[in-house]
């Protein structure tokens, strides 16, 4: 499977999307930053629709006004929030969608790209839109208080009783204290971490790096690792695509070694890369001892970025 | 750079062959072998907190590190001495069956139960099937014709789907794995699309392959005559409570040749009940329960050597020539009191004495000059902390005007007393340096801005309170610093100096508080309430006035608190933040308080003893400021904790809403970390 054929397109600014099709519906999941609101506002599309997360504490007084709004149920699930939304709207892959994944939470992501995939949809969208920077630099807090580590839905893949060559690899990103929550879940499986290089910023990786020593007792096997290949894998922190071929490669190459008895993926880094890393799971990974795993939190940050440096377009293709 | 030796912490972090290497029997009269006990019937709960070595001890008695070893004592065929011994261990974690995908809205919990059930019983079979097929392989003499034990084990099943009936114990483990995928495939599918799971047959129920393949096969190779099968089940904790009560009914229903030895950290028990009527399980009639934690605390000579010799082979085997306990012990600098001293004594300014200067409200210089001569000792500043626990005691008494000068000199004459040898038996300098020497140590060293003294391997060895992970933890960063600072660490030339030590502990401290960080909203309440017994605890000890000698501890009567703070307190203690210590007798009041001592890897945040003498003790008012999590409380604590200080500091202010003036208003400085 070679990823770096899908299509990827980038844009200055909403004004400058250059669109090949309509969209039938445009799905974001509302969020204060300029960069949600500002796209979801520019975009063309029959029908754009908000989706009201939870987890992120807005009251009816702060949704916004006069929009097409989805409010799930409270103590739902990603699965149940996406069907039900696809249920109400009737979406089927004989429409074409476009997804904001900026403001979305990561399970949710993960979920839709799984689920679009079991309906048969052939090809959507994903936009992301890359920050500035992010408000306290490797200090932004992004989420509250730890729920628990949990399957992902739609990734609950198979488990095999021989444990002797399990292995997890994180999409690690600034918020330490997740990467450490999934490390510890999966305590006997030996872990490699997959950095954003290039950052989002210039800055960023360092400021990763930084973080990432903070779960080192978690994740690994002491000094200097993350600045070690063998230890470490890189990906562009804003490209999917590269994201799901360096984890096919790195996965290709151990399994050629010694195969891998069970296989768990966890995204905690940028949004692009958590598509990239789904993008890999339901290519490869369907059916097999595979599982996506995720630190699960009771809120996250609303606002956690400043400004707007590219607005990306990635077309997934099934 | 030298290869970090404790670079891995986490036993699940290491390969077999490295798991063997590195282990270490516990010393004494009963190792891990009598304490696990594995041929013996009765099943058992391992309970430890994290880190406590569960995983290693065990993984050491799983099939897999048998087999290690007994190849390693090649004298004998692997088969022969699993007979020779008398037990075969097999081992699972309960986080490898990813047990929490059997839940959802789809179906009831008892259908989730049911395919569960089925689930786990494939699960663990295909362990028992693997070590045999391995067990053939390697001695293929072992059985000839394995058809009729497929057939056999196929009995167990009430409906057997396959057309083809599998002639080896390879192909019958092959049609356990294509079963569970199948589980696996439908319960996956069915939460993807929110539908009810169809066309999944439950083959087989009631726990029958576990319980009965061990008999087939006991039956079928003569080298398990005298042969016990033994379930080790790690990771207790990640079964949900339903799935608990499965277990439980297994250890109920369990009968020869199998027993079940489960590994559990203490919070990770969430029920006894069985399925048999609600029953639940009794503890030394149905199972045994192992406290690994307990036992270590219980032994703290055999943990010493238990620990040592961890070390030591980790050290050894990273390439440095240490070989001994204590070339060990002498790698690492040790506190020294005539250091401090002579350190004291290159000050301009003495914190304790700069402290009084700063309270004494006496105008006239002679006067003042007169009590600071009488006070001070520079030949021994523990004896002149005890004149001035002496000298403030009897301020913090005086009901009219304190005479300052004359108490001084009273003190003067006891020191010297003390000094000379006289009247020792009612000397005031005796009973009080008898008592508070290593809290004026701290204290010293605190004062002055230099670190408190818990340096060395037998420190940080009692810092753990019984938990081995906590120690390499401290070690491992400790070797981390002192390579950062050129030291040689064990290098027999050098020491690892207390400058390294001291970082070391600090990220160690850390480390431990995010570690044992509880999910949730309740862990941030939990962390709130250790935080606040330990500036409690720290401002006592660190007062004019310590009303008690090495605090780190208190006492509480439980029932005086709510369910939700006694949770609280459950929490800090199974997640070892408290370590729970004898209980003692109130004799005045004829009740039973329990006694908690802050765990030494956190009490060195707060400066607080790692003995365990004065334990104040927490009346109901206290109880609540520390234990309940509202903002209100929150700033009610902190009011507490200026009383406190007030109450416990000169000028030993008493009124309760009268602004303090000065400087004692404050709460100590040192009340944030200490090292």
């Amino acid at each position: 499977m070679n990823y770096e054929y899908y299509l990827k397109r980038s844009f200055s600014s909403v004004a400058d999307i250059d669109y090949t099709e309509d969209y039938d519906f445009f799905l974001s999941s509302y969020n204060e930053s300029d960069r949600v609101i500002g796209l979801f506002n520019g975009i063309f599309s029959k029908e754009k629709i908000w989706i009201i997360l939870s987890e992120y504490n807005y009251t009816k007084n702060e949704y916004p006004k006069n929009k097409n709004l989805f409010i799930p149920e409270i103590n739902t699930n990603e699965g149940e929030i996406i069907r039900q939304l696809f249920n109400d709207y009737n979406i089927t892959s004989n429409h074409r969608l476009c997804i904001d994944i900026t403001g979305f939470l990561r399970p949710h992501i993960a979920f839709l790209v799984r689920y679009l995939k079991a309906l048969n949809f052939k090809k959507v969208d994903f936009v992301y839109t890359d920050p500035v920077r992010y408000r306290k630099k490797e200090k932004t807090p992004f989420s509250s208080i730890l729920s628990s580590v949990e399957q992902v839905e739609g990734y609950k893949g198979t488990s095999v009783t021989d444990t002797s060559n399990d292995l997890l690899i994180i999409c690690t990103g600034y918020d330490s204290k997740r990467t450490r929550a999934v490390a510890d879940y999966k305590k006997k499986a030996s872990k490699t971490l997959l950095f954003g290089l290039p950052a989002l910023q210039a800055d960023m990786f360092q400021e990763n790096i930084l973080m990432a020593y903070d779960a080192e007792d978690d994740t690994g096997k002491g000094n200097l690792q993350y600045l070690d290949s063998s230890f470490s894998l890189f990906a562009p922190a804003n490209d999917p695509f590269i994201t799901a071929q360096v984890i096919s490669e790195f996965v290709t190459n151990k399994n050629n070694l010694k195969p891998i008895t069970n296989l768990y993926l966890s995204p905690v880094s940028t949004k692009a890369q958590t598509l990239g890393m789904c993008l890999y799971y339901v290519n490869e990974c369907i059916d097999k001892p595979v599982s996506l795993i995720f630190p699960y939190c009771e809120t996250y940050e609303r606002i956690t970025t400043e400004g707007l440096s590219k607005i990306w377009i990635y077309t997934l293709e099934f | 750079m030298n290869e970090n030796p404790f670079d891995i912490t986490k036993a699940v972090h290491y390969t077999n062959q490295q798991l063997l290497d590195y282990w270490v029997n516990l010393p004494g009269d009963s190792g891990f072998e009598e304490m696990i006990n594995p041929k013996s019937q009765m099943p058992m709960m391992i309970v430890g907190g994290k880190g406590s070595g569960k995983t290693h001890v065990l993984k050491y008695y799983s099939f897999s590190l048998q087999k290690l070893r007994y190849l390693e004592n090649n004298t004998q065929s692997v088969s022969n001495q699993i007979s020779e011994k008398g037990y075969l261990g097999l081992y699972m974690r309960a986080g490898n069956l990813n047990a929490k995908k059997f839940k959802g809205k789809i179906h009831t919990e008892e259908a989730w139960q049911a395919i569960f059930e089925y689930h786990l019983d494939l699960f663990i079979s295909q362990i028992s099937l693997k070590v045999f097929v391995d067990l053939i392989k390697g001695e293929p003499h072992l059985l000839k014709d394995q058809s009729s034990i497929c057939e056999k084990i196929i009995s167990l099943f009430d409906k057997w789907p396959e057309d083809k009936i599998p002639k080896t114990l390879e192909e019958l483990l092959n049609c356990f794995i294509s079963f569970q995928k199948q589980i696996d495939y439908k319960v996956n599918n069915s939460s993807l699309l929110g539908l009810p799971i169809e066309g999944l047959d439950i083959l087989v129920t009631g726990a029958k392959l576990i319980l009965g393949i061990p008999k087939i096969l006991k039956e079928e190779f003569v080298f398990l005559k005298n042969v016990q099968f033994t379930y080790l089940i790690d990771e207790f904790e990640n079964f949900t409570e339903t799935q608990q009560k499965f277990i439980n009914t297994l250890i109920r229903e369990i009968e020869a040749p199998v027993s079940i030895k489960i590994g559990t950290r203490p919070y990770g028990i969430k029920t006894l009940e069985t399925f048999s009527g609600g029953e639940s399980i009794r503890k030394g009639a149905e199972y045994e329960e192992v406290d690994i934690d307990g036992i270590f605390r219980n032994r703290p000579s055999d943990y010493s050597n238990f620990i040592k010799q961890i070390c030591l082979k980790r050290v050894s085997e990273s390439g440095f020539l240490i070989k001994s306990n204590e070339a060990l012990r002498n790698s690492l600098e040790i506190f020294d009191y005539d250091n401090l001293q002579k350190k004291l004594l290159t000050l301009k300014r003495i914190g304790h004495r700069s402290e009084l200067e700063r309270k004494l409200p006496i105008e006239e210089l002679k006067e003042i000059q007169i009590i600071f001569d009488n006070l001070n000792y520079n030949s021994n500043f523990l004896y002149e902390k005890a004149s001035y626990l002496i000298f403030y005691r009897s301020w913090k008494k005086a009901k009219s005007e304190f005479e300052f000068k004359k108490e001084s000199e009273l003190i003067s004459k006891s020191l010297h007393n003390f000094i000379q040898g006289r009247e020792l038996k009612k000397n005031k300098h005796r009973k009080i340096l008898e008592k508070f020497k290593y809290d004026f140590i701290d204290q010293l060293s605190v004062e002055n801005n230099l670190p408190p003294v818990y340096w060395g391997l037998d420190n940080f060895i009692r810092m753990s309170a019984g938990i081995p992970r906590l120690v390499l933890q401290i070690m491992k960063y400790t070797f981390s610093w002192a390579n950062y600072n050129e030291e040689r660490p064990f290098a027999m030339t050098s020491k690892i100096s207390i400058n390294s030590q001291r970082e070391g502990l600090l990220q160690a401290s850390d480390w431990f508080i995010k570690d044992a960080q509880i999910p949730g909203k309740f862990g941030v309440t939990v962390n709130q309430s250790i935080h606040r017994i330990g500036q409690y605890l720290q401002t006592l000890r660190y007062s004019n006035t310590p009303p008690e000698c090495s605090i780190s501890s208190f006492r509480i009567d439980k029932t005086i608190l709510s369910p939700q703070n006694q949770k609280t307190l459950k929490f800090l203690t199974e997640y070892s933040y408290l370590i729970k210590t004898s209980d003692r007798q109130d004799k005045n009041l004829e009740r039973n308080d329990n006694t908690y001592q802050i765990i030494g890897i956190l009490a060195s945040i707060w400066g607080l003893s790692l003995s365990q003498r004065g334990v104040p003790n927490l009346n109901i008012d206290l109880a609540k400021l520390i234990f309940d999590d509202d903002d209100e409380t929150g700033k009610q604590f902190k009011l507490f904790i200026n009383e406190i200080d007030s109450k416990y500091n000169a000028p030993f202010l008493k009124k309760k809403s009268k602004p303090n003036k000065g400087k004692t208003t404050e709460t100590p400085s040192n009340q944030t970390k200490l090292l």
